[in-house]
C-alpha cells in the first residue's frame, strides 16, 4: 500500500531539507523549498506509482522544485553553508572543509552527489530525475568525489578553511 | 589510476552494477583501497550533517500537509459524489429519451397502419350499409317515471301518446270503423 503524504513527510522531510540546504546554502530558502516539495507531494500523491521507490519519487519532486528555484535565481550563488557547531575542533575543520568543498562544486555535480549521498538514489533514479544517462551520473559522481577530495586535501594541508 | 578504474570503484562503492573484469582491474590498481576509504570518509561527512531547520518548522509544515490532505480528501469525495450523481442523471435522461423515441416510433407505426389506403371492396363495404340493416328506431325520450320501468312497473311512458298522436290514432280508428 502506498504511503500517505504525512508518512512521506515524516520519513523524508529532514533529508529533503538538508539536500536543499547544501544545494542553496541558505536555511530560509531550504525551508521554503522543503515546504513546497511536500505540498506538491500532497497534490500529486494520487499519481504516485508503487513501482517507484518513494524516496526516489520525493527527491525527484525536490529536484524539480530546485530547478524551478534556480530559474528565478542564479544557481552559482551559493551562500557559505552554515553548519552546526561540532564538538571537537578537528571534526569542525573537517566538516567546514567538506561543506566548503561541496559548495565549490559545479551545481550539476553537487546535485548528483547529494541526490546519491543525501537521498540515497540509485544511478538509474538519478538519471531519471536529472534527465540524463547512467553513464553521465557515474562520471559526475566520480568527478564530484575527486574534487571534494582535492579541496579537502588543500584545506587540511593549509591548516583549515579560513587559512586559504 | 585511470579515470575508468576510479569510476568503476566509485560505482562499486555505491552498490551499482560494475563489469566484473573492470572491477578486478580497478581493485588491482595501486591506491584503489585508499580511494574506497576516502569515499567512505566523504559519506560519513554527509551522514554527520546535523543541520536542522528552525524550531517548529517541521511541525508547522506537517500540520499544513495534514490540512491540505484533509481538504483534498474532502474535495475528492465531493467530486466522486458529483460524478456519481451526474452519471445517474445521465442514465435517467438517456432512458427517458430512449423511451420517448420508442414511444414516438410506435405511434408513428400505428398511424401508418391506419392511414394505409383501404381496398376498394373494403371501402364499399364500409361506406354502403347492407340492405338488411334495420333503420334506426325512433328515439323515445325517457319519462320522468323511469324508476317504475326499472322496478318492473307498467311501461307508462311507452304507452303514453302525445295528444296529436292520440288524435291521429283515434281518427284512424274511427275511419276504419266507418269503413267496416
Amino acid at each position: 500500500m502506498a504511503a500517505s503524504a504525512d508518512e512521506l513527510f515524516e520519513r523524508h522531510a529532514l533529508a529533503v531539507y538538508r539536500y536543499f540546504r547544501r544545494m542553496t546554502g541558505r536555511p530560509d530558502v531550504a525551508e521554503d523549498l522543503t515546504q513546497d516539495v511536500f505540498l506538491r507531494v500532497v497534490r500529486s500523491i494520487d499519481g504516485y506509482q508503487l513501482r517507484n521507490r518513494e524516496v526516489s519519487w520525493v527527491f525527484r519532486i525536490a529536484r524539480n522544485v530546485l530547478v524551478d528555484h534556480w530559474q528565478k535565481t542564479n544557481p552559482a550563488e551559493v551562500a557559505v553553508a552554515d553548519i552546526e557547531e561540532p564538538a571537537a575542533e578537528e571534526t569542525q575543520i573537517l566538516a567546514l572543509g567538506f561543506h566548503e568543498a561541496l559548495r565549490l562544486l559545479a551545481p550539476g555535480d553537487r546535485d548528483v552527489y547529494l541526490l546519491r549521498e543525501r537521498g540515497g538514489l540509485t544511478y538509474q533514479e538519478i538519471a531519471q530525475a536529472c534527465e540524463t544517462t547512467e553513464e553521465a551520473v557515474r562520471s559526475k559522481l566520480y568527478r564530484a568525489r575527486r574534487q571534494i577530495k582535492r579541496l579537502l586535501s588543500t584545506r587540511l594541508s593549509a591548516g583549515g578553511p579560513d587559512a586559504g | 589510476m585511470e579515470t575508468r578504474h576510479a569510476e568503476a570503484l566509485s560505482a562499486f562503492f555505491d552498490g551499482e552494477r560494475v563489469d566484473a573484469e573492470l572491477l578486478a582491474q580497478s581493485l588491482a590498481q595501486p591506491g584503489s583501497s585508499a580511494l574506497l576509504a576516502e569515499f567512505a570518509v566523504m559519506r560519513a561527512h554527509v551522514e554527520q550533517d546535523a543541520c536542522r531547520p528552525t524550531p517548529g518548522f517541521l511541525e508547522g509544515t506537517a500540520e499544513q500537509v495534514r490540512h491540505l490532505r484533509a481538504r483534498r480528501s474532502w474535495r475528492g469525495r465531493f467530486v466522486k459524489l458529483a460524478v456519481a450523481a451526474s452519471l445517474l442523471v445521465a442514465v435517467g435522461a438517456a432512458g427517458f429519451t430512449l423511451g420517448s423515441v420508442a414511444e414516438r416510433e410506435r405511434s408513428r407505426q400505428a398511424t401508418h397502419v391506419v392511414s394505409r389506403p383501404l381496398s376498394t371492396a373494403a371501402q364499399v363495404k364500409t361506406i354502403v350499409p347492407p340492405p338488411s340493416t334495420p333503420l334506426p328506431a325512433p328515439v323515445v325520450k325517457p319519462s320522468k317515471r323511469r324508476s317504475l320501468q326499472q322496478t318492473g312497473g307498467p311501461p307508462v311512458a311507452s304507452l303514453r301518446l302525445r295528444f296529436g298522436q292520440w288524435r291521429d290514432l283515434s281518427s284512424r280508428v274511427d275511419a276504419e270503423g266507418q269503413r267496416h
